[in-house]
């Protein structure tokens, strides 16, 4: 599926998955390359922070509520400072300036049906 | 009723209303279907949005046969454009509680509606509490859908910011506050209505949404004993959720009831009509004396006998994604 305005997504982002850390490197709307434990050399623009149980709540088929999404699931911990949801990390212009791209990535990591 | 099952020719008629708000006219923007002599069904859109959110209430015969549903544009919303008398471009549009209310109450008054029912969601549904407080002998029951007594955190400068696309914006920070059982064609189609507001007025409606609304202490002042009030979220709602809206109609008291509509958001009537009409029509007969029975604590599809879609996650994935 091609969506307008996808392409212009290049900003890297890193994805905190318990103790494990992985960078997305974005190319023109398109994940470069996934590099783990990213270090000084690497850049980014912004992160999401989670434990292992809310990340295998937000790529289930149908996620439960307030894990469903990473506003929702960032609300529910920055605003009412609730355990197990994600958090969003770094420039939060980016971020709004790149919501629709980066949400459809997220949205990415759910198995398809009969799929993985 | 589905929501795709229209005659060629809708029955919704759109006029314009002339309202006065601290002293200044607005005209405003209205939609109706439904019996002259029915029962008014008065309908609030949410914070940025316009009545489009509501147009397959309008087009819902269940409801329309029997109550007159009208679902109008705010000032500044919709087709409901500025005041032709204000400089309003000279400063901010902010939306706060006093106005707002005023705004309902007037647009009540034009339309000479006769005991109508409120009904509104997010900052719609908020509202419940300040109309109950301020003017319960002017609605024959208030439904607060997606209510809560407090609601921090977004009023935000992102979503009016030169450097963002404020329209995509605040369209896809509404995406999550809808759940993923609703069908992705009408999730789509709310945030596509999202897409239509002018600069700056979701933001000024956050105002009173995230910083104005806070009933916290109040909850005493607000007087469902004399005026019903259904406070109805959703499961997928994470600004006010279900037990926000539970812990608010507690609060009140007599006349307070809060009910958990399951597998839907903070978008009902838009993001999942056909769930939503189902819904709200067990909360219109219990309205009307129709029902029998108290309203269950948590509303259930099946309850209402409604089947739901394949989710939508599933739906957006294609093997060239």
């Amino acid at each position: 599926m091609t969506v307008r305005g996808h392409q212009q997504f290049d900003e890297n982002f890193y994805l905190e998955i318990g103790d494990e850390r992985f960078l997305v490197q974005m190319d023109g709307g398109r994940i470069d390359e996934v590099v783990p434990n990213p270090g000084l050399n690497d850049e980014w623009s912004f992160g999401v922070e989670g434990s292992r149980e809310a990340w295998e709540q937000f790529v289930e088929e149908t996620p439960p509520a307030f894990n469903h999404e990473i506003i929702a699931s960032h609300y529910r911990s920055a605003v009412r400072n609730e355990d197990d949801h994600l958090m969003l990390t770094g420039n939060n212009k980016r971020i709004f300036q790149n919501l629709r791209a980066f949400q459809r990535t997220l949205d990415l990591m759910r198995p398809t049906e009969g799929g993985s | 009723m589905s929501v795709t099952d229209n005659e060629a020719v809708e029955e919704i008629t759109g006029r314009y209303v002339h309202i006065t708000v601290g002293g200044v006219d607005h005209r405003v923007y209205f939609e109706e279907n439904g019996p002259e002599d029915g029962i008014p069904l008065l309908c609030q859109h949410t914070a940025g949005c316009n009545n489009q959110e509501w147009r397959h209430l309008l087009t819902d015969d269940e409801i329309t046969n029997e109550f007159r549903v009208i679902a109008y544009d705010l000032p500044f919303h919709g087709k409901s454009v500025p005041p032709t008398s204000q400089p309003w471009w000279t400063e901010d549009y902010t939306l706060d509680a006093k106005q707002f209310a005023e705004t309902i109450v007037a647009i009540a008054d034009a339309l000479e509606l006769e005991d109508p029912i409120y009904m509104g969601s997010s900052m719609g549904g908020n509202i419940t509490l300040e109309l109950a407080d301020w003017h319960p002998e002017r609605f024959r029951a208030l439904i607060g859908l997606e209510c809560g007594a407090h609601s921090p955190g977004f009023y935000i400068d992102w979503l009016d910011h030169p450097e963002v696309n404020t329209s995509e914006v605040n369209a896809y920070s509404c995406w999550g506050l809808m759940a993923p059982q609703s069908p992705e064609q009408t999730r789509r189609e709310t945030m596509y209505l999202y897409e239509q507001g002018a600069t700056g007025v979701f933001k000024g409606d956050l105002y009173y949404y995230s910083v104005d609304h806070d009933y916290r202490d109040r909850l005493d002042d607000v007087k469902a004993d004399q005026c019903p009030l259904y406070i109805v979220n959703g499961e997928y709602d994470y600004l006010t959720t279900p037990d926000d809206g539970r812990e608010t109609a507690e609060g009140v008291g007599d006349g307070a009831v809060a009910m958990e509509m399951a597998r839907i958001g903070h978008f009902p009537m838009s993001e999942n009509p056909e769930l939503f009409n189902a819904y709200l029509r067990e909360i219109l007969d219990d309205i009307t004396g129709k029902r029998e029975g108290k309203l269950p604590d948590v509303i259930e599809p099946d309850d209402v006998g409604v089947e739901l879609t394949p989710t939508a996650p599933t739906e957006q994935k294609t093997e060239s994604d």
